[in-house]
């Protein structure tokens, strides 16, 4: 594969804005015309789930290639063991690159032709998304065991092919190798078994993920680490040095004083690892799961967290782009930044890849993917919006036996469906307070839901989003309003929105049709232009 | 060559307080900084904690006084002996007083109370500017 890149250019922005204000290369002319070839889903929409099912499939095949195949699932996660930079300026494009090679031995392994990565927007849903426990895609799960049930085995399975794989390296390879203290098989493995102080990067089969299918939720600290106001900041910085940690002398050495931390990657980054991982809640202080550490591509949600932190540097370079501001190191340190070697990376042939510069991969270039939209995209701005029919009116509804019934000129139901430009239409539900702190925290909130429904999901039409209260106060007992949008493919030709507000029964989890139909607890409903 | 961040150089007109002479606070070490003049009114106000050697598995929790929840510290993939790095955590405005924003941190680690850091595990803490925007 020839791989050509815009420099500095993000693949959306190609497309669709203004760049080419600093865009001249004939490449990215061409880019222009078409679409990229494919799409990395939010794993949360509909085509985000289909993704996730090819990606098992990919992942079964993969674990069941013999371990001195370079695709192997754990031969692969090896290759970020000793190859993956943290803590410095290399972090975001060394894991482009990293996701963007293994996206095509996955698409090529799962049989699906339009197969990407999708992303967990932990940000706009901080749990494990649904799907992620089932079968091979939680390391956890018996189809690991053969594999992982205890140190022994991993190592007899694949010591042999590390070995074989060292033979193979060049000069060049063992001395990045040299840097990172593996020079051996051996000595790589010191560092997998860990000691009694450290920690392992290995883990058994029952510890291998921390966060369980019966609560889904990452912690409470995490989810201040992911929440908005965090992620937004990390966005902010106007320097390439400042959003990204800091410049060391090669992508495996560790700076002379402190590393300093970008705040995508120290923040978010490090604390979802940490929390799928263990870190806060381990039983054995030091039973880390894999995502606590450097073979943390044992755990396929992996592939999920860096594709959001992949689409994060994504949005943050197509800010760059729409403030006029420079997207990479200045110029002065540019040829040091795009001159470092990757020298580990390997197509979906387990050939090795002949890009094998930092500079290869500041673009998504030739990987030929672009984000679904996902939290962030609000930093970059939108074009200015025309009014909504419905702007300046509040249309309040009525309430019988909790359940709101509120009516919206359907003209303006339909430019909401139609006009993505128009002020969203929004839908305001006013509840009570819980009354208890063991009472139900979190609602769903159903518009047109057929009578008596008991199961939905994110994507079902009538599901317009779920609102939690944090924490429990005792002696609050005001009712609070919440303000979710208003889908915008809802628009009942008599404009009649029935809204329901019912206890979310689990966190991440909806009702099953073996429910009856939960009561809802509304108690005033409005929808006005937003 | 190994440049100085942007906001390293911002930060020259400012101080790093050391922690010697920060209060203790119970559980964690409060720590008193002089918010320094900004630089433009392009500049994020940031704290900067820098963590040396902690066991693996800890983390440094940072607050206010009144225990609103400012970042933690959760180092990843940084082996015994290593210095787990300097963090960048957002500033509220509204936590300066009279010139001064006061923070506490606390070292957790499984199965054990919450302590203040020593002054190896937490050397400098400081109020950093960064250069920012958005394009909305």
């Amino acid at each position: 594969m020839n791989h050509t890149f815009c420099r500095g250019l993000s693949r959306r922005s190609v497309l669709g804005s203004a760049a080419a204000t600093v865009m001249v290369n004939p490449i990215g002319s061409a880019l222009a015309q078409r679409k990229p070839r494919f799409r990395r889903y939010n794993v949360n929409s509909a085509k985000g789930q289909e993704m996730l099912k090819s990606y098992a499939v990919a992942v079964r095949r993969l674990m069941a290639l013999k371990p001195d195949e370079p695709n192997n699932w754990f031969r692969n996660a090896f290759t970020h063991t000793v190859d993956c930079p943290h803590g410095n300026w290399w972090f975001f494009v060394w894991h482009r690159g990293y996701l963007g090679w293994f996206e095509q031995t996955l698409r090529a392994a799962s049989g699906n032709p339009d197969f990407a990565i999708p992303y967990w927007d932990w940000t706009e849903s901080p749990r494990i998304p649904a799907g992620m426990f089932h079968d091979v895609l939680d390391p956890s799960n018996p189809p690991y065991n053969p594999f992982i049930k205890d140190y022994q085995t991993f190592y007899d399975y694949m010591n042999p092919a590390l070995e074989a794989w060292w033979k193979g390296f060049t000069p060049a390879q063992l001395q990045e190798l040299n840097t990172r203290m593996m020079a051996t098989p051996q000595s790589l493995w010191t560092q997998v078994k860990g000691d009694p102080t450290n920690g392992a990067m290995f883990a058994t089969t029952p510890y291998a993920r921390y966060i369980k299918a019966k609560n889904p939720d990452l912690d409470e600290n995490t989810k201040k680490m992911v929440a908005p106001d965090m992620v937004r900041s990390g966005l902010a910085p106007t320097a390439f040095t400042n959003f990204n940690s800091i410049q060391t002398p090669s992508h495996n050495t560790q700076p002379a004083g402190s590393s300093v931390f970008g705040i995508l990657e120290g923040n978010p980054h490090n604390k979802v690892h940490n929390n799928i991982g263990g870190v806060g809640h381990l039983t054995n202080p030091l039973d880390f799961g894999y995502m606590a550490d450097n073979l943390s591509p044992v755990d396929p949600i992996f592939f999920l967290h860096h594709s959001n932190m992949d689409r994060l540097w994504d949005v943050w370079t197509r800010k760059q782009q729409k403030l006029g501001l420079p997207t990479l190191p200045p110029e002065s340190d540019l040829a040091t930044f795009e001159q470092e070697p990757f020298l580990f990376f390997t197509n979906s042939e387990g050939k090795p890849v002949a890009q094998q510069k930092a500079g290869d991969y500041v673009n998504i270039g030739n990987f030929d993917y672009d984000y679904e939209p996902g939290f962030g995209e609000d930093v970059i701005g939108k074009p200015a919006l025309v009014a909504s029919t419905a702007a300046n009116q509040r249309l309040s509804g009525t309430i019988t036996s909790g359940v709101g019934a509120v009516t919206v000129p359907p003209a303006a139901l339909q430019q909401n469906a139609t006009n993505q430009n128009t002020e969203p239409l929004v839908i305001q539900v006013t509840i009570p307070h819980p009354e208890t702190a063991s009472a139900a925290r979190e609602f769903d909130v159903l518009i047109n839901a057929p009578a008596g429904t008991t199961s939905f999901t994110p994507d079902s039409p009538y599901y317009a989003g779920t609102i939690s209260f944090f924490g429990f106060m005792h002696g609050m007992t005001n009712d609070a309003t919440f303000t979710v949008p208003l889908p915008r493919n809802l628009h009942p030709a008599n404009g009649v929105l029935n809204v329901q507000v019912i206890p979310h029964v689990a966190p991440g989890r909806f009702l099953t049709a073996a429910r009856t139909p939960a009561k809802s607890v509304l108690k005033a409903v409005t929808v006005t232009a937003w | 060559m190994v440049i100085a961040r942007t906001f390293v150089l911002a930060m020259s007109a400012l101080a790093w307080l050391a922690l010697p002479h920060a209060a203790r606070a119970g559980d964690a070490r409060a720590i008193q900084l002089t918010v320094p003049p900004a630089p433009s009114s392009q500049a994020g106000m940031y704290l900067s904690v820098q963590v040396g050697a902690i066991p693996r598995g800890a983390e440094i929790q940072v607050t206010t006084p009144s225990g609103e929840w400012i970042g933690t510290v959760s180092p990843f993939a940084i082996h015994a002996g290593r210095q787990a790095g300097t963090y960048v955590f957002p500033l509220n405005a509204g936590m300066a007083q009279n010139g001064h924003v006061t923070v506490e941190l606390s070292v957790t680690y499984p199965g054990t109370a919450a302590r203040p850091p020593t002054l190896d595990e937490v050397p400098k803490v400081g109020i950093v500017y960064i250069p920012v925007g958005t394009a909305r």
